[in-house]
């Protein structure tokens, strides 16, 4: 099966600069070297904690961060994938070239960029600072169609109201200002635009985590609809396991930069493999005190991303540690069906 | 169980350009000594609004209307927080009563280092058993072998000694006064502030900080946010005040970092033998560290109980609308319809009428007061007695 | 409706700003009603040359022919400062307006793109703002010689560089809002972010301070023209007025509030138009000021 989107060794680096002259002494590796597929039609979540750089890998994919290096394909022909291959195997660099000159999104840049963005969007996090205060709904939502001249004023207008109606708002409230809505309201406005362009894939950036649990079950139910309706594909960053759980089909778990485990959320939840993953779903309280966890608390913190600990970024604060652990990373290997995992010692 | 607090009645009003937001609507709670007692909701619903009301730290536009809060702490007869001075009410802010803020970053002040600023509380609180400290340690001196001292070092010490006891046995003399007012002979004192640190440094410590030595000198930027928030929880319980008020303090945090700050104040919290009033949106966080959990809408308190039996059998539509909307492994989340009211202009009756599936007509009209059902259990709802209630559970 | 019942509200928790806006409205009608007010004498070919009734040099008190009397070589005091109110709102709107165009279009590229443009254009800044405003004024107006444009192309050249750098700073800020990836996410060009996105939220603090220091224009303009290198003479024209009248401060030696409208009358007329604006635009701060707005 073809992924609809596809990161090979995708790697961001921040430079730390100092000095007068702002020569880097640094670098924060927020993502390092991640290949990650998203299929047709997916809903992959993606988890970890703040700094980790799962938003960086989003917004990454979406070229709103410049990656250092990698490559990024978007709805990309699996023959061009083997072609690729293929000549990765022959080392031929000019096919190469011309294939990621027209495949890569990583190489796009002007024009070719503002094409594909008609088919991927993104929706942020904090709905109080993703929608223009001084603009009225009405041009919030049809600026992604104004900006790709799709249609005409009129109808532009027809469609904004559409819109509003599919993410469960009253078209009456086109002519009002964000500062008059809700965080709720607000965030089904930024999804409204989001989908103005009839994308194909929208990243998520912990689209939920401003809001409350009733508002928040309210978002996550329309995302389930919109995605049935329109044969949508999500990439689904959140820190809250639970939620990634109760929606998505499938869940990478970050830490430091790094995909620590793939996998289905329910086995991933039943059975965690990696000791980082057991450790997030035994943090996350649930609201039932009778069946309280043996709590396990991580010692430590999470390392800064600039210097991380060699080998596995997560020994220092892992039970399961040995000397291999401290030495060697461990790569990101298959184990059994649609289950990958980053582990010298897993669980299971 | 005897009650530490006891809010009354209390009503508050914020006079904003759009009208009068009831922020606090008739609020009555017990919080007993030695409790954990949650109050959960969602935003807007007054939860914070109860802390700062209990430590009168609400501001203009926003009035206390009505109501008294009895405060009682060990022994002594209960006070009205709401009728106390400005004076006496900064006197129990921060040693008697303290509180523990949503963003540690905010709560510490940047120009200043950690042991600065916990030692700053434990001046403003805990003076006099600094010097008595202080005495304490020029005694010590004093009574070291006299060849290993120096002659000139010694008059100099007891003159330090001197002041010390006179600031603490009158303060309001005209020598202690001159000390702690002219710079350069207020250096005089070094050993007052030596000892706050050293108690910044203990109370570092206690907070589980490994090398609080260290960290005792370093700014708050230096610091990671679960690190910040343990130097906030030290600076708010360096005067063991007996009642301790945390407001989301983990819900900047990760959920790995929670879990020691929820360790971290759950031991504290028999450790002082205080009372916690633990402000949270996450149900999950009141179920795992809470005696007894309230939960708030609309600027009052619709469920009270104790904690299993809030969880197992939740009695107020609200209660159980919100613990559906939890996501949980394998279960979809079931939303509340419709949206928080709008605080300006809130519905009739009951606040929550509009959004539930129950509503009588009566709802519409009557704000139901808070009763209980069974003991320890209180709603404030006007359908109990029909189909809303299930079987009593069996704690 | 909205926005006017917001605004009255404002006025009304603050009576100082209706006097500021009372005192501008009452110049702006002397301004546009000046040749009713002070008709220009028949044949006089520039209105604003004060028309002198002589050559003498003493003032003369208020009289029926010269309401507020004359200054220094006979100019007619009411005539000129009725006609110096238009030259006080020239000076004022005209370098605020280029001001305001100046240092928005440099500030936004400044800011938006930072990098080497930032470096370039807040270079040229440091070095306008490294020399003394009023001497850098007095250069470019004798440079330019003796007119009302070269008045205000000084007071322009003098105050572009702090706007360009408050705008630069706002945008900076406004810059890493989310709404600006939004919007470069749907694929938007930079002319769009920064006009559609960045500007209408940058741009309410350059209005406080420009409607503040519209007063501050007119005093600097005031001042050359007092030091006798603006506008030529017997330009209708506050500084200068207050320039004819420097010898007759004093008055006689038996009554020394002799010639006291010489002064006065320019003096009030300045003061009063400062103050309105200044007024004005501290209402302004508390109307536009975001985080005042409709909590």
């Amino acid at each position: 099966m073809t992924p609809l989107v596809r990161t090979k060794n995708l790697k961001t680096y921040f430079p730390i600069l100092q000095g007068i002259i702002r020569r880097p002494v640094g670098y924060v590796k927020a993502v390092d070297d991640i290949s990650l597929d998203v299929q047709h039609g997916q809903w992959l979540g993606l988890v970890g904690e703040s700094g980790c750089g799962k938003t960086t890998l989003g917004k990454t994919i979406l070229r709103l961060i410049e990656p250092t290096s990698g490559h990024i394909y978007f709805d990309t022909p699996s023959e061009i994938f083997q072609q690729i291959e293929s000549a990765e195997n022959e080392n031929n660099q000019e096919t190469l070239e011309t294939l990621y000159d027209t495949y890569d999104l990583a190489t796009f840049s002007g024009g070719k960029l503002k094409v594909l963005r008609k088919d991927m969007q993104l929706v942020h996090q904090d709905p109080f600072s993703s929608l223009n205060p001084r603009m009225k709904i009405k041009d919030i939502v049809s600026e992604p169609m104004i900006v790709h001249n799709s249609t005409s004023g009129d109808e532009r207008l027809k469609r904004a109201a559409e819109l509003m109606n599919l993410v469960g708002l009253s078209e009456k409230n086109l002519s009002r200002y964000p500062h008059q809505f809700s965080g709720g309201q607000r965030q089904r406005i930024a999804i409204a635009r989001a989908l103005a362009t009839t994308p194909k894939f929208i990243v998520f950036d912990e689209p939920t985590s401003a809001l409350d649990v009733s508002v928040q079950a309210q978002i996550l139910i329309l995302l389930k609809e919109l995605k049935q309706k329109f044969n949508l594909t999500y990439l689904y960053i959140t820190h809250a396991l639970t939620v990634a759980e109760s929606v998505c089909d499938s869940i990478a778990v970050m830490y430091l930069g790094k995909i620590v485990e793939y996998g289905d959320p329910s086995v991933i939840f039943k059975e965690p493999m990696h000791p980082y993953t057991q450790a997030l779903i035994l943090s996350t309280p649930i609201p039932d005190p009778q069946q309280k966890r043996v709590r396990l608390v991580l010692p430590g913190e999470v390392p800064s991303p600039s210097n991380p600990p060699p080998g596995c970024r997560f020994h220092p604060r892992c039970s399961r540690a040995t000397d291999v652990c401290a030495t060697t990373e461990p790569p990101l290997k298959q184990r059994g069906q649609n289950r990958k995992v980053a582990c010298w010692h897993p669980l299971v | 169980m005897e009650k530490l607090v006891q809010i009354k009645g209390v009503s508050v009003n914020f006079y904003t350009y759009e009208g009068v937001v009831r922020a606090l609507n008739n609020l009555s709670l017990d919080i007993y000594k030695g409790e954990t007692l949650g109050l959960v909701g969602e935003t807007g619903c007054g939860k914070t609004m109860t802390a700062f009301a209990i430590l009168r730290l609400i501001m203009p536009p926003g009035v206390i209307e009505t109501g008294t809060i009895l405060f009682t702490p060990n022994g002594s007869a209960p006070v009205d927080l709401l009728s106390l001075s400005e004076k006496d009410i900064r006197a129990i802010r921060g040693s008697k009563i303290s509180m523990v803020f949503q963003e540690p970053g905010n709560a510490l002040n940047p120009v200043y280092t950690i042991g600065d600023q916990i030692s700053e509380v434990i001046l403003l609180h805990r003076n006099n058993e600094m010097i008595v400290r202080a005495i304490k340690d020029i005694d010590c001196h004093l009574n070291q072998p006299a060849d290993e001292r120096n002659k000139l070092f010694d008059y100099f010490i007891r003159m330090q000694k001197y002041i010390l006891a006179a600031m603490l046995n009158s303060p309001g003399a005209l020598l202690p006064r001159i000390v702690q007012k002219v710079p350069l002979v207020k250096r005089l004192l070094w050993r007052i502030n030596n000892e706050a640190k050293k108690t910044a440094v203990a109370m570092l410590k206690e907070v589980d900080i490994p090398d609080a030595e260290r960290i005792v000198n370093y700014y708050p930027h230096q610091l990671s946010g679960g690190m910040k928030q343990r130097a906030v929880i030290a600076m708010a319980l360096a005067c063991s005040p007996k009642f301790l008020i945390a407001d989301e303090p983990t819900t900047a945090l990760d959920v790995t970092i929670q879990a020691q700050i929820l360790e971290l104040l759950q031991r504290l919290k028999d450790e002082f033998n205080s009372s916690v009033l633990y402000i949270t949106h996450d149900l999950g966080v009141a179920a795992a560290i809470c005696d007894r959990v309230g939960v708030m809408y609309g600027g009052s308190i619709v469920e009270l109980a104790e904690v299993n039996e809030l969880f197992v059998n939740p009695l107020h539509p609200y209660t159980r609308a919100l613990l559906a909307a939890v996501p949980k492994p394998g279960e979809e989340p079931m939303p509340i319809p419709g949206f928080i009211p709008d605080p300006t202009n809130p519905p009739a009756g009951c606040p929550f009428h509009p959004r539930c599936s129950l509503a009588q007509d009566i709802c519409r009209l009557e704000k139901p007061e808070l009763h209980e059902i069974y003991p320890g259990h209180f709603i404030g709802c006007h359908i109990d007695a029909g189909e809303n209630i299930d079987t009593p559970s069996q704690n | 409706m909205k926005n006017l019942r917001f605004l009255l509200f404002h006025f009304k928790k603050n009576p100082l700003s209706v006097i500021g806006l009372v005192i501008i409205v009452i110049f702006a009608i002397i301004a546009a009603l000046a040749p009713v007010i002070a008709p220009t004498p028949e044949g006089q070919f520039n209105p604003y040359m004060i028309p002198r009734d002589g050559y003498g040099s003493t003032p003369q008190p208020p009289s029926d022919t010269h309401i507020f009397g004359t200054t220094q070589g006979q100019y007619d005091i009411f005539y000129g400062v009725i006609w110096g109110t238009r030259t006080a709102f020239q000076v004022g709107l005209v370098v605020i307006g280029a001001v305001l165009v100046i240092g928005i279009i440099l500030g936004s590229l400044a800011g938006y793109f930072g990098g080497i443009i930032d470096e370039i254009i807040m270079r040229i800044t440091d070095i306008f703002l490294a020399f003394p405003p009023l001497i850098l004024a007095m250069a470019v107006t004798i440079a330019l010689g003796a007119s009302i444009e070269s008045i205000i192309i000084a007071i322009t050249v003098v105050s572009w560089p702090s706007y360009a750098r408050v705008i630069r700073g706002d945008i900076l800020a406004i810059r890493e809002e989310d709404y600006i990836e939004a919007s470069r996410g749907v694929g938007a060009s930079h002319l769009r972010i920064i006009l559609k996105h960045i500007l209408p939220n940058s741009i309410y603090p350059i209005f406080i301070m420009a409607s503040l220091d519209i007063g501050s224009v007119v005093l600097t303009a005031a001042a050359l023209s007092f030091l006798g290198l603006g506008v030529p003479e017997g330009y209708a024209d506050w500084g200068q007025m207050i320039n004819f009248a420097r010898n007759w401060i004093v008055g006689t030696p038996t009554n020394t509030f002799a010639y006291w409208h010489a002064i006065t009358i320019p003096g009030l007329f300045i003061f009063f138009f400062v103050m309105g604006w200044n007024l004005l635009g501290d209402s302004l701060r508390d109307i536009l000021d975001p985080r005042l707005a409709r909590r």
